[in-house]
């Protein structure tokens, strides 16, 4: 399985290359005042209205710092829906090739939201990557996704 | 193969004995079949391709279905018009439309039959056959049409919908209610009465005749190109081409079965022999006895004719004109024909003659005009079976336009439109981008201008077009009206005619949808109240017969629909007194609203009970929900009435929901779009002005707007935003409500391309969509109502605006300032009112001569200074390079200084809202927005003042420093007025109507007023008036003003007691009359 790393407050996570459309770096977006907390902004990317969520948030970390531009893993459309979400990101790392026995289930002692929200952990030759599992994001968002 | 090109022109339907049937698939699927008589050699080559047909059943099932589902429609409304009728035909004097309406019917009727035979729609078949028997009995006047008949016709006509609709299940249906009732209203009638026709007599036929062919052709593109320009008809009668491969049988069949296209016509015809032969005649004389007439076109096909025109167009040009019974052609003397599709592409030199049989013409010279046929071409058919019964002018009176066609259509996939819109939208927004990048260039790059406007306009046509892929005619809703309004005619006993106008005004697909359940409900309503009954009409002088008018047409940009009745219009008394019981309406409005509100009071929610409505003459079912559904599609609503003449609704339609012109507004950093629609005015807040200073009760805000309290609402507060400095409110109607919505900043209007909003925001209830701007980044749409909404916590709903204020409103607007907009060599618009304006002249560069350092141009032999306004204002300027310069020469200056500008770029008839906030200084009254653009208004005297502080120094003699209250509603002016009057050293205090300033003249004292004339609540007559009757003010020195140079109103103005009459505008003689009128009162009052 092909996965894409990136890193979010320093910790290393994966997710599954087949869901992800795009990197857009230092992407410009339009606040949205009132939105839930997980919302940051709206992108116009090439004319289509890209969500752009606060996976950082989601996950249980604290907010993604709020700037002017952020970088961010456009997702592909799910299926059944018309709308492009984005994941806000500090930084995109690799593409990288996992074997599938090297991926654990999460330890014990992690608790909630990552617990329910990542597939795994990969372990890598120097790190943990934590999977995430994209279809699990959006069923806790519930039905405001 | 050689033959696989034959599928081009038609489909080899049946072979049989050296006979073979074409199918061609002419206009809108009607199909026609040829049959060419061919030489044996030929005929076995041809069995053996059929052989290898394909059979698309279902897709051409299809196609059958959309084009019945139109004939049955034109069936319905012909039968409606057909009653319109009817009074005339049962008089025995038929009308040409009433035939008209017959025709079209019949030919419907018989349309669907025909195509339905193909596949083995037995039900349908019958059941049209059936109808179609009728019809030619009335058609021939032997029989009647009767209400009874046409309820059946109608009945029928539903069944055959039905059956359509549902089209595999149609054979399940039990018809034989139907084709019984049917045959009751024949039985009776012996089928006594034949057709006939009659031939005759010519109009010149077209310069090119058109041929006939008959077999497809190998070549077919080379073909097209020899079309002759001449004949119109061609080309607009171009078949579709498409190969209609139609369930054929596997094996040759014998040629039997041809008979369902629904005409028993033997194919032994010999198209050698002129005389039809008695086979034929079975078939003629059944279409005769249905009343039908037949006509026999002969056309001799020879090499000149085949090059103009393709065998399928040839058919769908006679098809068009009427029903193509049967098509013959003989090639099978031609021994040296070895292929059929060389008679088609011209290899064959030899001449053939080309027979149609045609029937359900309109007239003759008409089916020659359209066709290109020459009249000796065609021949009426009487067989000797056929007795001459029929009157000749059944046939010559008939009218000559009728049988509107619709227009060829094109079927194109939702998915394909839907890109082709979001394309074009964002070529509008790369367009807006490079105005963007234009407007903020810092080099001059003139160049640029021309790709922008080449742009500009390839962009707004590229979209028009495409928009245009999605507008519909209006008609597809109106169309349904006739038989609404009939049947509920019958259900509530009134005699009601429907007018339809404008059915081919086109608004979007989606506004169409939309439309349908507003004006059913308007129709009905107009119907069942508006309308009086019969003897009621009668009383009151009018015909028995209510009209209800649909009627559609453009208006300032919009599509507007009218939905009329003459009845006895709206009882305005009766619809107060019910809002008042209703709680809608507190009393004391009551009496001072106007009746255009009390008409509005019908579309409130809770209005309309169907109590009400029984008892009321007015209406008022649903008429809220009519409101609503309106606004969603982005319109409005308008109601006028007189009483006793009927009632007007109008609905007026943007054309297109997709974009939408929005206001920018911005607060804390940020950027919203408010849709236009719903905002009303825009106010600047100063803080120390009355009506424009933010007041406070305690959590709430407001300000005094007009006399009343508006509520405000802070868009910053409301999205939870850190508010800042905000000083402008806009002024919004939504529903019921009105409230400002005090924002930071206020850009420009822009057109905005609405996009959905993501889910995930949709529970903020503030925004109602997005949108792209121009530099590419997203906006959010609020909506007011959700904003509204939202600070309803701290905010509760506002009453309705008052009726003075809204009459106030109105009446405000109709005091237009008359600007004239012109470019300097910055980017800045700048305005003068044109009354300031004396004329404009153009110059050459080499006509300005510099003396001391001014510069001076000859105008008509004369020499007047110029000045460039930027050179005197905190403005950009530049060189200039051109050659040919635009001087504006003023009026009502002393000193006419001429302005030199670069060019004039409009004049615009508005009312603005001018900003004195955003630009301040010497010479500039303020700002106003005008089509998206920030206009900066001069002001000229300060203007002048300096550039020639020395001339301008008379005015400062008048110091008169005195305290002057102005009256004027307009805010331009009051600015205007008051700078005048405080150049010249006065106080100033303004009042927005007569009212107001009695108010403000009783609580201080003034040294004189200074009043405009027409003004909403108390004009300026009324208040002069009440002013000389005070005692205590009677003596106040009093000026009327009037934009207006010369106005009928100075006589008047002086004889209800003003002092002196003055131009608004002209600064000089203002002050010096207000001078005049303060010295000589004073001497007055003094003695």
């Amino acid at each position: 399985m092909k996965i894409l790393s990136f890193r979010l407050w320093d910790e290393l996570f994966g997710i599954d290359i087949g869901c992800v459309k795009e990197i857009n770096r230092s992407v410009s977006y339009t606040l949205a005042p009132t939105s839930p907390a997980d919302v940051m902004g709206l992108y116009n990317m090439r004319g289509q209205v890209v969500t752009i969520l606060d996976l950082a948030l989601i996950l249980g970390y604290e907010p993604i710092k709020r700037d002017a531009s952020v970088d961010s893993i456009i997702l592909k459309q799910r299926c059944g829906t018309k709308e492009i979400y984005g994941f806000a990101i500090d930084t995109a790392e690799d593409v990288l090739t996992i074997k599938n026995e090297l991926i654990s289930a999460m330890p014990a002692n992690v608790e909630a939201p990552q617990s329910e929200l990542l597939k795994g952990v990969y372990q890598a030759e120097h790190d943990l990557i934590l999977l995430i599992d994209v279809e699990k994001v959006f069923l806790s968002r519930g039905s405001v996704s | 193969m050689k033959y696989e090109n034959v599928s081009d022109f038609g489909n080899i339907f049946a072979t049989h004995h050296g006979i073979i049937a074409y199918l061609f698939n002419c206009n809108n699927n009607r199909n026609v079949l040829l049959y060419v008589k061919i030489n044996q050699k030929f005929y076995n080559e041809i069995s053996d391709i059929r052989a290898g047909d394909t059979v698309q059943d279902d897709e051409f099932l299809q196609d059958f279905v959309d084009e019945a589902k139109g004939h049955i429609e034109e069936v319905e409304s012909a039968f409606l018009d057909t009653e319109k009728f009817k009074d005339s035909y049962n008089q025995g004097s038929y009308s040409q439309g009433s035939d008209d309406q017959i025709n079209n019917v019949f030919r419907a009727v018989h349309s669907i039959k025909g195509t339905a035979g193909f596949f083995q729609l037995k039900n349908i078949v019958t059941l049209a056959h059936a109808m179609e028997n009728v019809l030619g009995q009335i058609r021939s006047k032997s029989l009647t049409m009767s209400e009874n008949i046409l309820d059946w016709l109608l009945l029928c006509n539903d069944c055959l919908k039905q059956m359509v609709y549902n089209v595999t299940e149609s054979d399940k249906l039990d018809i034989s209610p139907y084709l019984n009732k049917l045959d009751d209203i024949l039985s009776p009638k012996a089928l006594t009465e034949t057709t006939q026709a009659k031939p005759t007599g010519a109009t010149p036929p077209q310069e090119n005749p058109p041929d006939t062919k008959t077999a497809p052709a190998k070549k077919p593109t080379k073909q097209k190109d020899h079309k002759s320009p001449e004949s119109k008809t061609s080309s607009n009668a171009k078949p579709d081409v498409k190969p209609l491969k139609l369930t054929t049988v596997a094996k040759p069949q014998p040629i039997k079965n041809l008979h369902v296209y629904g005409k028993k016509v033997s194919l032994n015809a010999s198209v050698a022999s002129e005389q039809i032969n008695e086979a034929f005649c079975d078939a003629l004389t059944a279409l005769a006895a249905k009343g039908h007439t037949v006509y026999k076109v002969v056309i001799p096909y020879d090499a000149e004719l085949r090059d103009h025109c393709e065998p399928a167009e040839l058919f769908g040009r006679f098809s068009a004109q009427g029903e193509i019974v049967d098509a013959f052609a003989d090639i099978s003397d031609s021994h040296d024909v070895n292929d059929i599709t060389d008679v088609l592409t011209g290899y064959y030199g030899g001449d053939v003659r080309l027979e149609l049989l045609v029937t359900n013409v309109l007239t003759l010279e008409k089916f020659c005009d359209e066709t290109g046929v020459e009249q000796s071409w065609v021949k009426e058919i009487k067989p000797e079976v056929f007795t001459k019964k029929r009157h000749d002018e059944e046939v010559h009176d008939e009218p000559a336009q009728s049988a509107i066609k619709p227009e060829e259509t094109i079927r194109v996939s939702v998915k394909l439109l839907e890109n082709l819109m979001a394309l074009s939208g964002e070529m509008v927004l790369a367009r807006n981008q490079l105005l963007n990048a234009y407007e903020n260039r810092n080099t001059d790059a003139s160049a640029m201008t021309h790709v922008l406007q080449n742009i500009d306009n390839l962009t707004s046509q590229l979209q028009e077009e495409v928009m245009q892929t999605r507008m519909q005619p209006l008609g597809n809703v109106f169309n349904k009206f006739p038989r609404v309004v009939r049947e509920i005619a019958k259900s509530i006993n009134k005699e009601i005619a429907l007018n339809i106008q404008g059915k081919d005004i086109e608004l979007d697909r989606s506004m169409i949808e939309g439309l349908v359940d507003p004006l059913t409900h308007l129709v009905r309503n107009s119907a069942d109240h508006g309308l009086e009954y019969p003897d009621v009409r009668e009383r009151a002088g009018k015909s028995r017969k209510g009209t209800i008018t649909l009627r559609a047409y453009h208006k300032s940009g919009l599509v507007a629909v009218d939905v009329s009745d003459d009845g006895s219009g709206i009882d305005i008394a009766a619809v107060k007194t019910k809002a008042i019981e209703k709680g809608l309406l507190p009393e004391d409005q009551a009496a001072v609203m106007s009746d255009n509100d009390a008409f509005k009071l019908i579309m409130l929610p809770g209005f309309s009970t169907a109590k009400i409505v029984s008892d009321l003459s007015g209406r008022g079912v649903g008429m809220d929900v009519v409101k609503n559904n309106v606004e969603k599609l982005g319109g409005t609503v308008e109601i006028s009435s007189a009483p006793g003449a009927g009632t007007t609704i109008t609905l007026l339609l943007p054309r297109t929901l997709a974009i939408m012109h929005s206001l920018m507004v911005g607060t804390c950093g940020q950027r919203f779009a408010m849709p236009q629609m719903c905002i009303d005015h825009v106010v600047s807040l100063k803080s120390n002005e009355l009506g424009t200073k933010l007041e406070h009760i305690k959590n709430s805000k407001e300000i005094r707007l007009r006399g009343k309290l508006l509520p405000i609402i802070s868009l910053a507060e409301v999205l939870g935003l850190k508010p800042g400095s905000e000083t402008k409110v806009v002024v919004i109607n939504v529903f019921k409500r009105q409230f400002g919505l005090l924002v930071g900043e206020v850009f420009d209007t822009e057109e905005t391309l609405v996009k959905p909003l993501p889910s995930c925001l949709k529970s903020c209830i503030v925004y109602s969509g997005v949108t792209i701007m121009g530099d590419g980044k997203i906006s959010l749409i609020l909506d007011p109502e959700g904003i509204a909404k939202r600070s309803q916590a701290h905010f509760p709903v506002t009453e309705q605006e008052s009726a003075p204020d809204r009459a106030e409103r109105e009446k405000i607007m109709l005091e237009y300032q008359n600007m004239m907009m012109f470019k300097c060599s910055g980017t800045e618009t700048y305005a003068i009112d044109m009354n300031m304006v004396s004329r404009v002249e153009t110059i050459l560069a080499s006509d300005i001569e510099e003396v001391g350092g001014d510069s001076y141009a000859k105008i008509r032999g004369k020499a007047i200074r110029v000045i460039r306004p930027e050179d005197f204002l905190p403005l950009k300027k530049k060189q200039y390079e051109k050659e040919k310069l635009t001087v504006i020469v003023p009026n009502l200056v002393s000193h006419p200084i001429g302005l030199l500008v670069e060019r004039i770029i409009d004049n615009a008839k508005e009312h603005f809202d001018l900003d004195t906030e955003q630009i301040k200084a010497k010479g500039i009254f303020g700002t106003v927005l005008y089509q998206n653009r920030l206009v900066v208004i001069l002001n000229l005297y300060e203007l002048f003042e300096l550039v020639e502080p020395a001339t301008s120094a008379a005015d400062k003699d008048i110091n008169m420093s005195k305290r002057v209250l102005i009256v004027e509603d307009t805010p331009f002016f009051q600015h205007v007025e008051a700078k005048y009057l405080e150049a010249a050293g006065c106080t100033v205090s303004v009042a927005e109507n007569g009212k107001e300033a009695l108010e403000l003249l009783r609580r201080n004292t003034y040294d004189a007023v200074v009043s405009d004339l027409i003004m909403p609540i108390m004009g300026g007559l009324e208040l002069i008036q009440n002013i000389r009757k005070d005692t205590r003010l009677r003596n106040i020195p009093a000026v009327a003003v009037s934009s207006m140079t010369a106005s009928n109103y100075v006589n008047q103005a002086i004889e209800y007691g003003f002092d002196a009459f003055e131009n608004k505008l002209n600064k000089e003689t203002l002050i010096k009359t207000v001078d005049n009128v303060i010295k000589s009162r004073r001497g007055v009052s003094g003695r």
